[in-house]
């Protein structure tokens, strides 16, 4: 018994056989399966990147993580409590926050620090104690230098880091980024990153980042991959991007360090699999070629005429 | 293009006219307004021509900041004066041509008339010029309260402007983008006569009306992922809480009221 709580203790969101139908607005066109029957866990505090090509149901998956859509068959839970439960609607809405993909359209307050507090209004705290939590999740977030500034006169990514304020103000413990990082510059991208990284490490927020750059899945503890509306792969970037033959037959590419070693290793160079960034690749081939130079040097006897 | 555009005209300053509380401004300036209208002597002219120069004074606003307002109604001031100095038939004939008599009254009431009109309009500009239009919002949406128990729905109406007022730039940016798309695409804003011109704007409105349904549409879904159910239960960060600065000013306008009353008896 104990043993059980405790499972449950650690599982922030589960599914089970969930699925989603967008019915069609004409007649002569069947419905959409955008998700169809996942089962899936999200442990507390893990990072988990969902990936998969247009269309493949990853949105209608994040919206059903959080009551905005509920499933039409099987059950989503937040917290051990079914989404379909009205009661506890605004709890699981508040335990789930929910990043979008525009950053303008997700953005309600005329300043900065009335969107953050935005939220917490909403759920009816008290002033002051508003005004405490906004502070300082523009603290975390490292934006109080844009406390009063408008939001039209911001940065795709400053948008996006006040969009996160607005949701850890309201102290949730998942926050689901739906390709939160898909309209942004490069520096855009690695600050909502660095922004998330760091929230999931020390404030132990459970992340689900979905998301169309593979570079981006690589930092996660996890990789998802979804295909007409189901879960195809899962494991860790390592297990997932070594099988890069399955992965691009899914429509997707690896990561460019994984593509290079594959490359690679189809010549028949035989590197070590699950190599994911530029260090560990530099570090494997710089090596090869190391112990290369020096088969070739004892096995010419000292000359340096051949030194390709 | 379209660049630079402010919303409302806030002039930033931390003068006593902008520290006034919201409410209390909105009201004073009603009962400002009424009072331009009903004064009629000389003597209460001039106070409240003196009120409005001690007021512009006071919040540090550029002259021609509060002047500006003035640009769009001269056409309509000049018009009131015109009608008056040609209609009000007076006994003292300063000109007269065929059909044409213009009277000293006749002036007098024409300025009267315009100094009117410019006061109105510069007080109306001065608190819009001392208040965001977010505070402006919060004042309207208090003020409007009572009306609640009437069903009016006052907080759907506040939040429908503030989101009016965080959409303005964005679309204004996105106008900018449509019309640069379609420019390139060879259409012509500049050219023909004012039908031709409107018509150019067709292809604009229509990829902007389309955006703007997008973003309402996904505004919706964000503001529901944040727990929004409506005035019900809500509660504000920033509070408007009434401050000595208010009393001192209601107070003062008290004292120009009975001052005004006194000078319109006495003359």
């Amino acid at each position: 018994m104990k043993e059980k709580i405790d499972e449950i203790n650690v599982i922030i969101i589960n599914t089970e056989d969930a699925a989603y139908t967008y019915k069609s607005q004409r007649p002569e066109l069947s419905d959409i399966k955008a998700v169809d029957g996942i089962n899936s866990v999200f442990r507390r505090g893990s990072f988990t990147a969902i990936i998969g090509r247009n269309g493949s149901g990853k949105s209608t998956f994040a919206k059903l993580l959080n009551a905005l859509l509920l499933p039409v068959r099987g059950l989503v839970y937040v917290d051990g409590i079914s989404t379909d439960s009205e009661k506890y609607l605004w709890d699981i809405r508040r335990i789930v926050g929910m990043i979008f993909q525009n950053p303008d359209n997700q953005i309600v307050g005329t300043t900065v620090e009335e969107d953050v507090a935005f939220g917490l209004e909403n759920l009816g705290v008290e002033p002051s104690e508003i005004r405490r939590r906004v502070d300082a999740a523009l603290c975390t977030t490292g934006i109080k230098e844009f406390m009063t500034t408008q939001p039209h006169h911001l940065s795709g990514g400053q948008k996006q880091k006040v969009a996160i304020a607005g949701i850890i103000a309201m102290k949730p413990e998942c926050i689901v980024l739906d390709e939160a990082t898909s309209m942004l510059d490069p520096i855009g991208r690695n600050e909502v990153m660095a922004v998330m990284r760091q929230l999931n490490r020390e404030e132990n927020i459970t992340v689900i980042h979905i998301t169309h750059h593979m570079d981006e899945a690589c930092f996660a503890d996890r990789v998802m991959i979804m295909d007409e509306g189901r879960m195809v792969m899962e494991g860790t970037p390592k297990e997932v991007f070594s099988q890069v033959r399955k992965v691009k037959s899914l429509g997707m590419d690896v990561p460019q360090v994984s593509e290079l070693m594959y490359e690679l290793n189809l010549e028949g160079f035989g590197f070590p699999e699950g190599i994911l960034d530029i260090d560990g690749a530099y570090d494997a081939i710089a090596k090869r070629i190391t112990a290369e130079n020096n088969r070739r040097e004892t096995s010419s006897g000292g000359h340096d005429a051949d030194n390709r | 293009m379209i660049g630079n555009i402010t919303i409302g005209q806030y002039y930033p300053g931390s003068s006593i006219i902008h520290r006034v509380d919201p409410r209390v401004k909105i009201i004073l300036t009603l009962i400002f307004m009424i009072l331009v209208f009903v004064v009629s002597s000389p003597a209460g002219y001039a106070l409240v021509t003196l009120f409005t120069m001690i007021a512009v004074f006071y919040s540090e606003v550029p002259i021609r900041y509060a002047l500006k307002g003035l640009k769009p109604l001269l056409f309509i001031i000049i018009f009131v004066a015109l009608i008056n100095i040609l209609t009000v038939k007076g006994e003292t004939i300063l000109f007269e041509y065929s059909f044409i008599h213009i009277s000293l009254e006749g002036i007098l009431t024409a300025g009267k008339m315009c100094l009117r009109l410019i006061l109105l309009v510069i007080t109306a500009s001065l608190m819009t010029l001392t208040t965001t239009p977010i505070m402006l919002t919060d004042g309207i949406e208090k003020l409007l309260g009572p009306l609640k128990y009437i069903r009016v729905p006052t907080h759907e109406i506040a939040m429908m402007m503030t989101i009016a007022l965080r959409f303005i730039p964005t679309l204004m940016d996105e106008t900018d983008k449509i019309m640069k798309a379609q420019a390139a695409r060879g259409a012509d804003f500049d050219t023909g006569n004012i039908v031709q011109k409107a018509k150019s704007f067709v292809p604009v409105l229509v990829p902007l009306f389309i955006s703007a349904f997008r973003r309402a549409d996904e505004l919706a879904t964000a503001m529901e992922a944040r727990c929004y159910r409506g005035g019900e239960g809500r509660t504000r960060m920033k509070q408007l809480k009434l401050t000595k600065t208010d009393a001192v000013v209601s107070g003062f306008i008290l004292i120009f009221i009975a001052a005004v009353t006194t000078a319109e008896i006495i003359f």
